[in-house]
């Protein structure tokens, strides 16, 4: 308990010292920001909000904010509302992310992620492939042995379907020249019931963000066998699909939007708060905390990214027959 | 009056079997099948139900309740079927407060207050504290602004 | 026993000035949003994630655990004074407790789901504090073919809440079931009665099923009948507290709901609502005054809500152990760690047992607290059926919509919460039971998804049900359970 507290007021002492420099800044770059969330409070994009939040205000980036959540349906009940009530307001943001993108696809909704103004990527986590500790699996070769013989025979558990999950088997199925749709993939409501399923033996395999596995493969009851991402996730000794000979790579990222029919210089406005905000001591201090991994893009860049995840998850979403 | 709630069932059935139509399933059992098991299960019920009232034994609170209803019934939902329409309705162009109190007073009045300024007060008084305590102690959203205008 | 001096150390920190503070607000917002229709301590307790930035981390879940805690304590209040449970673990309270409040029993249906709520959620914390390794390690062991044997389990006692008609119970026990399919489907992501609305993909809030069937369902009805406007609200007559016949009848249904609650709270997919369904059914299979089951026989509150309670307890189990969340508001809870950059898992109770420990330590004190407020409270509690009826009713409306409303910002939802007042209303028009409905909501969804899974997983082999072991003997228990009963019937 005391210790506890020690530790919390020398955290917060840390925030508070290293972000000395910026209320040096006179007046902050927005009076007020309104932040809309198309999910529940207590989620990852309501987290990242949060988080957004709490940086600007510690370095006065931004007087005042103001939220709204608007949960459901990956994002799809949310998007709609924000592009149609926000038009054109130049101090409105929101959080979004990958899931949003097959989201938006599966539900043939004609509103998607092409209707708002990309701002910037802010985190980005690379998904996890493992198996139980116990699996005759032993390694990704031999995964992909099993896999080759006959997808049918071995279940692996993820989220919801075609989420990001089911996608990159989806795209690891294909880089094997197996239809995606052999796939014995075992859907389950959020990430306890499919750890669970996982450490439990049910199932062959498991795929997900890193950090829904992380506690059970420190532990010792899961087996990673490969990430995801570009590159290896810092300080993790598990390498990549693509160190292992297979050309996929998949990241759950989320961002940040602005709303339809901003002007340039509003665009570019936001643009540049973001930007500040990321340099902060207090949304670094974030970052390490809960290990998000920092993958800040913005500009012509993220748009570019954008396209291709669009494009690429299109792709996998007609082969899974979810398109 | 049976007759009638039966035929609202079947009706019902009907619906739920027409909508299933959809997607293809790749596995044993695919997402159309559990719902056309039950629709095809309610079918069944339905009818058992049509029998049952062809036969005239449905004993239910529809013919003999053990309290019928004392006079007035369709006033008093006539006040509360009103106030399910208008509060939302208010709710949604005015925000809140306006929705509070007609959803209040409907209520009240179909539960047999008469005196309007009661009613009025009571219901002001009522939607006051539950935004207070739901929007500023629980800080859930019921709208940052208690009376809203629609332009 | 090492656990042993860790929990007194547990103690000595939980019982300090401040932290106690933290626990007894935290008890007194919990039983106040399980008192309140249409939130519960998922909602609550994400809304206050913010806090986490600026509180410390002992305090929060102090918090926290009193908000869980209290809203398990609070939700059986409006179900046996009103008919209106705020929650859907307490639908089957409202059964008998109901019942009871009509009868002017008020008082001890209080009571005795307060005490019993005091001893399952003691047993379920010594459990979690001594076993839960053992017991998380158990639970694993259920996998989807288990999930879905446990769930036709649950159907078949589903049956002893079909009210005295059997096809009226079965006709709303299938829509239920239906409108468990509302939504996109979990394991192929196709739409299924969704009809374009975005707002219907994530399927039917079970919250606003509920609380619109009970709360505007039962206001509708009594409007109707107008009984009520003449002052007719249930009377209370006797005592506010349990007599020794109230003891001796209510002590076995706590100690057998405990045991539900627990085990079922602890699994993966296992939930609060199952075990009290269990219970009930169990307690009216027992009893000895069977005819008093549907006209408020305590045992069916006893029992359902001990059960509830040590689910809650339950779900903490793999939370702690494993960072495994297997609720709502587990997984809010999760967050809430994260936040903190603590991760729940094998590791926790070294690399935190300071916390861990006063969060146990307060789960105890928590029990206490709720106890010593509840109990009070059944007498002011009781004196809410004073309130005239227009204004009682108006509340009722007025609450349920805004709490609706609130945790979405959403009409759409409150055009559902009404419309479903409408069915509950129709449905208490001709005597159809409304409790099959909601239970077959929740388990409709359970047991469809664990079978699809089961069969993913078996590559489409059906007699995985029966020869896995324990998902076997779970089929045997049930087809006991559909054929025992018979059978002895056709002796007599």
């Amino acid at each position: 308990m005391k210790t506890t507290r020690r530790e919390f007021l020398l955290t917060a002492g840390a925030l508070g010292a290293a972000t000395l420099p910026w209320p040096a800044l006179a007046a902050p770059l927005f009076e007020s920001i309104f932040m809309f969330v198309p999910a529940a409070p207590g989620g990852g994009w309501d987290g990242t909000a949060r988080a957004i939040e709490q940086a600007c205000k510690t370095a006065d980036l931004v007087g005042a904010f103001q939220f709204e959540n608007v949960g459901g349906s990956g994002g799809m009940v949310g998007l709609p509302r924000f592009v149609n009530q926000r038009k054109a307001q130049a101090n409105a943001i929101m959080v979004a992310g990958s899931v949003m993108i097959g989201a938006a696809i599966s539900a043939k909704s004609p509103i998607g992620i092409q209707n708002v103004v990309p701002i910037a990527k802010l985190t980005e986590e690379s998904g996890v492939i493992v198996v139980p500790n116990n699996s005759p699996i032993k390694s990704f070769a031999e995964l992909v042995a099993a896999f080759k013989a006959d997808p049918r025979k071995v279940p692996v558990a993820g989220g919801s379907a075609g989420g990001t999950d089911h996608i990159l088997l989806g795209l690891m199925l294909k880089a094997l020249g197996r239809n995606p749709k052999e796939g014995a993939y075992v859907a389950f409501a959020g990430g306890g019931p499919a750890n669970a399923a996982i450490i439990g033996g049910q199932v062959a395999a498991g795929i997900s963000g890193y950090s829904e596995f992380e506690e059970q493969i420190k532990g010792g009851r899961m087996r990673p066998l490969a990430v995801s991402g570009e590159a290896r996730i810092p300080g993790v000794n598990v390498p990549t699909l693509r160190e292992q000979g297979m050309n996929v790579v998949s990241a759950n990222w989320r961002g940040v939007f602005g709303a339809p029919g901003i002007q340039a210089p509003q665009r570019a406005a936001l643009e540049h708060l973001v930007s500040a905000m990321k340099d902060t001591a207090g949304w670094k201090q974030i970052l390490t905390t809960r290990r998000w991994a920092d993958s800040y893009q913005a500009g012509s860049a993220f748009e570019k990214y954008l396209a291709q995840d669009v494009a690429d998850t299109v792709g996998v979403m007609k082969d899974l027959g979810l398109a | 009056m049976a007759a009638l709630g039966l035929a609202a069932l079947a009706g019902l059935t009907l619906w739920g079997a027409w909508s299933i139509p959809q997607g293809p399933g790749f596995s044993a059992v695919g997402p159309r099948d559990f719902p056309l098991v039950l629709s095809g299960t309610l079918a069944l019920l339905a009818l058992a139900a049509v029998v049952q009232a062809l036969r005239g034994k449905i004993p239910d609170e529809a013919h003999n309740p053990e309290e019928p209803p004392l006079p007035g019934a369709r006033a008093r939902m006539g006040w509360m079927l009103a106030g399910m329409l208008f509060a939302p309705l208010g709710l949604h162009l005015f925000g809140f407060f306006a929705g509070g109190v007609i959803g209040f007073a409907t209520v009240a009045r179909s539960f047999g207050a008469k005196s309007w300024p009661a009613i009025t007060g009571w219901a002001i008084a009522a939607t006051l504290v539950v935004w207070l305590l739901f929007d500023k102690v629980l800080t859930l959203k019921l709208g940052n602004e208690l009376l809203r205008l629609p332009f | 026993m090492d656990a042993l001096s860790h929990l007194m150390h547990g103690f000595s920190n939980a019982l300090q000035p401040a932290v106690l503070m933290y626990g007894f607000l935290g008890c007194l917002v919990g039983t106040l949003v399980g008192v309140l229709p249409g939130i519960g301590p998922a909602l609550t307790i994400a809304l206050l994630l913010p806090l986490t930035f600026k509180a410390p981390a002992t305090a929060m879940f102090v918090l926290f655990a009193g908000i869980y805690y209290g809203a398990m304590y609070g939700g059986s209040t409006t179900s046996i004074l009103l008919n209106t449970p705020g929650e859907s673990a307490s639908v089957v309270t409202a059964l008998e407790g109901n019942r009871m409040a009509r009868r002017g029993m008020a008082g001890p249906a209080l009571a005795t789901a307060a005490i019993g709520s005091f001893i399952a959620g003691t047993i379920g914390t010594i459990a979690l504090t001594f076993f839960s390794p053992m017991i998380v390690e158990s639970a694993l062991l259920f996998g989807p073919a288990e999930y879905f044997s446990l769930m036709l389990l649950a159907l078949v006692a589903v049956t002893s809440v079909l009210g005295n008609s059997l096809l009226r119970g079965l006709v709303s026990l299938n829509l239920g079931l239906l409108f468990g399919m509302v939504g996109v489907d979990l394991q192929t992501g196709q739409h299924r009665f969704a009809f374009g609305q975005a707002e219907l993909l994530d399927g039917l809030e079970v919250t606003i099923v509920a609380v619109g069937l009970f709360a505007v369902g039962e206001a509708m009805f009594m409007a109707w009948k107008g009984h009520a406007a003449e002052g007719k609200v249930e009377k209370i007559s006797g005592s506010l507290w349990l007599d020794r016949e109230g003891w001796r009848r209510s002590w076995k249904p706590w100690l057998r709901g405990t045991f539900f609650g627990f085990p079922i709270g602890a699994m993966p997919a296992g939930g609060a609502e199952l075990p009290t369904l269990l219970s009930y059914y169990t307690e009216k299979k027992l009893s000895r005054h069977p005819e008093e089951f549907g006209n408020g026989a305590i045992e069916g509150v006893a029992g359902p809500e001990a059960a509830n309670n040590a689910a809650a307890a339950g779900v903490l189990m793999p939370l702690l152990t494993l960072g495994i969340p297997t609720s709502a508001t587990a997984a809010i809870l999760l967050s809430a760690f994260t936040s903190y950059g603590i991760a729940p898992g094998p590791l926790l109770f070294e690399q935190q047992a300071d916390l861990v420990w006063t969060l146990i330590a307060s789960l105890y004190v928590g029990n206490v607290i709720l106890l010593v407020l509840n109990l009070p409270l059944v007498g002011l509690w009781v004196q809410l059926l004073r309130i005239p009826a227009p204004w009682l009713y108006g509340g009722i409306i007025l609450i349920s919509t805004a709490g609706v409303y609130g945790a979405s910002s959403s009409i759409f939802d409150v055009g559902m919460l009404y419309a479903f007042g409408l069915l509950g209303f129709v449905m208490r028009r001709f005597d159809a039971p409304v409790a099959p409905m909601v239970m077959g909501l929740i388990l409709g969804p359970m047991a469809e998804q664990s079978m699809r899974q089961a069969l993913t997983i078996s590559a489409g082999d059906f007699t995985t049900f029966a020869t896995r072991p324990i998902s076997g003997t779970i089929l045997a228990i049930a087809a006991l359970m559909l054929i025992v009963p018979r059978v002895m019937r056709a002796r007599k």
